[in-house]
């Protein structure tokens, strides 16, 4: 059984990857940054190649004739031309949701960093501040606030899921709504997007980017939006019309938000997002943790393997 | 009915916490920083004072003959002399649990944050440094850890109850244990102290401060815990031997700590533990809220109504 792997990770996290592999497999590794001969190289004999964190050109599947499944390791799968791949009679699947955890608890950091001032009394502190948090900038609770979920699959539950100790009231938007039992498990309540986006004090993304989200939170949008309200991106920037963002951040459109992700990625400097004082940025890192490479590791190895040996595969990803 | 209020709040937030009056209140304010005579003047006839500021002496007591109730706004009373004030014949009670929301959910941020490495990620975000946060450094799930809280009171119970959406294993202790019936809705159980430091992976610290509790979390303590175990503190330095964490932190004996609260406050400058990059300091925050204030006031006033009227008076402290 040969299996390609085209890697961005380090030596370590690579080594923790591949504990997850079957005895049977042959693996062939890559670096993401070697060339597409490069990778032709590698991967010519496989019959599934697992993607992590990395880009792979149609071409190199193209020289990759045995092919049965094109293996991702995130949720995301923006950067992947699927209808072509399909083209050349390779399925395509992501990492099963192997990243939920990660990434809402991720989210909850910065919704309750934000709610609660924890990133800016952190800075006060740091800074010398040490009353000026406490006394002079307000912050909030959480507790019987609206949170609104934009998008509600694996992360979005997930989030709900969390924010059911808050004691907030949860309301979601996705194309097709969960079931009325999932709703009353994540005490979580369906709403259109433009409800949503009224009545919410946070509202976070958790939507996949594509070409129907693309730009889904525009200048309307952010109008509809509570003066008071946070925003939350851990999904992909260009979910966003950052223009639109950066205007309804300094107009007093919105209060605040915390971006994970960006569209520029690396955020170069003279980016003006990291003149704004309302804005927390991290460098799109929600989605991986220890755990979390090796539960997708475990999942893409266990997917690939039942490519290979002809038995249904997981998580198939189509165009849509 | 008249109220003596000695407070430290700014106007604004002044003004907020008298809206939750009662009509027939007679209210004369002192500001905490006034001298002694001031506050007498303001308190003389006050048959109920409100102390809206921790740590001012409450010498000044003996001068209000008629105070039936020293009535504070925050949930600690370790600067207060209880003893004394119950020699005078004058009862004490603190806020009622009306901050338990604000510090659990800060907590929460905490623990959330240093789990997920958001708070290096975003100093890296902000240093240029886009991908190192994600590559070279670990970051973990909370899900599936266990969660330690020390003190199960009206916060403690909080943190319990927001843990329940994160799927993690909640252990607790307390002096005496809470209901067996709480304790399943809460998803925790007790251990005593020494057990709960050695399985726990966070140590949260929710207990008040006095005399038993003082560097009740000292070398030895700090020796059972995991090398990989965080210890979190929102309640007072002084429940932590700061010499003994100091020196837990800078020699692997556990891999960090998030800090709302320090013995030292502020904390100065040249204090060594800002020169470590596994700690989170946050200026001793974690209590005040926009809602909190509102709710803490509003019990206030209900409480000194009652004391006045010769009700029962919630929230009564004892000395030890």
């Amino acid at each position: 059984m040969k299996i390609g792997i085209v890697t961005w990770n380090s030596t370590e996290r690579h080594k923790l990857f591949m504990e997850q592999a079957y005895p049977e497999m042959e693996t062939f590794v890559v670096a993401d940054s070697a060339s597409d001969e490069e990778k032709i190289e590698a991967c010519r004999d496989a019959e599934a190649i697992i993607m992590v964190a990395a880009s792979l050109s149609v071409d190199v599947l193209k020289g990759c004739p045995n092919v049965k499944l094109l293996q991702g390791i995130g949720a995301g799968f923006d950067k992947v031309d699927i209808k072509a791949i399909n083209a050349l009679g390779i399925p395509y699947a992501n990492n099963g949701g192997g990243n939920a955890i990660p990434v809402a608890e991720f989210t909850m950091s910065l919704i309750t960093g934000l709610a609660r001032g924890v990133f800016r009394g952190a800075q006060n502190a740091r800074d010398g501040n040490w009353n000026s948090g406490l006394r002079e900038t307000p912050s909030w609770e959480i507790a019987g606030k609206c949170v609104g979920i934009v998008g509600m699959g694996a992360i979005g539950q997930r989030v709900a899921k969390m924010l059911v100790g808050y004691d907030c009231d949860t309301v979601y938007y996705k194309r097709t709504r969960v079931s009325a039992e999932l709703e009353q498990e994540l005490h979580a309540r369906y709403l259109p997007l433009d409800e949503l986006l009224q009545v919410s004090d946070v509202v976070t993304m958790h939507n996949s980017l594509n070409k129907s989200t693309i730009g889904m939170i525009g200048k309307e949008q952010l109008a509809l939006m509570k003066p008071s309200a946070f925003l939350v991106n851990t999904t992909r920037g260009a979910c966003i019309d950052q223009d639109e963002l950066y205007d309804a951040l300094t107009s007093g459109g919105i209060a605040g938000a915390a971006l994970d992700v960006l569209a520029e990625e690396p955020t170069p400097s003279d980016n003006p997002f990291w003149k704004l004082n309302n804005v927390i940025i991290t460098p799109h890192q929600s989605g991986i943790s220890q755990e979390s490479v090796t539960r997708s590791a475990a999942f893409a190895f266990a997917n690939v393997r039942r490519a290979t040996l002809g038995e249904p595969i997981q998580s198939l990803v189509t165009p849509e | 009915m008249k109220i003596g209020i000695v407070t430290m709040n700014t106007l604004e937030r002044h003004r907020m916490f008298m809206e939750h009056a009662y009509p027939e209140m007679e209210i004369s304010v002192a500001a905490a920083s006034a001298p002694e005579e001031e506050i007498i003047a303001a308190c003389a006839d006050a048959e109920a004072v409100i102390m809206n500021a921790p740590g001012i002496s409450t010498a000044f007591l003996k001068d209000c003959p008629n105070v039936k109730l020293l009535q504070s706004t925050f949930a600690g009373y370790d600067h207060v002399d209880i003893k004394s004030i119950n020699d005078m014949g004058i009862a004490f009670a603190n806020n009622g649990g009306g901050n338990a929301i604000p510090v659990a959910e800060f907590t929460m941020g905490l623990i959330n944050g240093v789990t997920r490495g958001v708070f290096r990620s975003v100093q890296n975000a902000r240093a240029g440094n886009w991908n190192s946060g994600l590559r070279e450094h670990p970051t973990w799930e909370l899900t599936g850890k266990c969660v330690g809280i020390i003190g199960m009171g009206a916060i403690g119970q909080r943190v319990a109850q927001i843990l329940t959406g994160y799927e993690c294993d909640t252990v607790y202790t307390k002096r005496a244990r809470v209901s067996a019936e709480r304790e399943k809705e809460l998803h925790a159980r007790y251990l005593p102290l020494d057990e709960l430091l050695q399985v726990a992976d966070y140590v949260t610290i929710h207990t008040a401060l006095n005399q038993s509790s003082r560097g009740m979390i000292g070398k030895e303590q700090l020796a059972l815990m995991k090398p990989t175990a965080f210890v979190i503190n929102t309640t007072r330095g002084a429940v932590i031997d700061q010499e003994a964490l100091y020196e837990a932190l800078t020699t692997g004996g556990i891999a960090g700590a998030a800090l709302d609260v320090l013995a030292e406050e502020p904390t100065p400058q040249e204090h060594p533990i800002w020169q470590l990059d596994n700690v989170i300091i946050t200026p001793h925050v974690s209590g005040g809220s926009q809602e909190s204030g509102a709710r803490s006031a509003a019990f206030s006033f209900d409480n000194v109504r009652r004391a006045v009227l010769g009700e029962p008076i919630q929230s009564l402290i004892t000395p030890e």
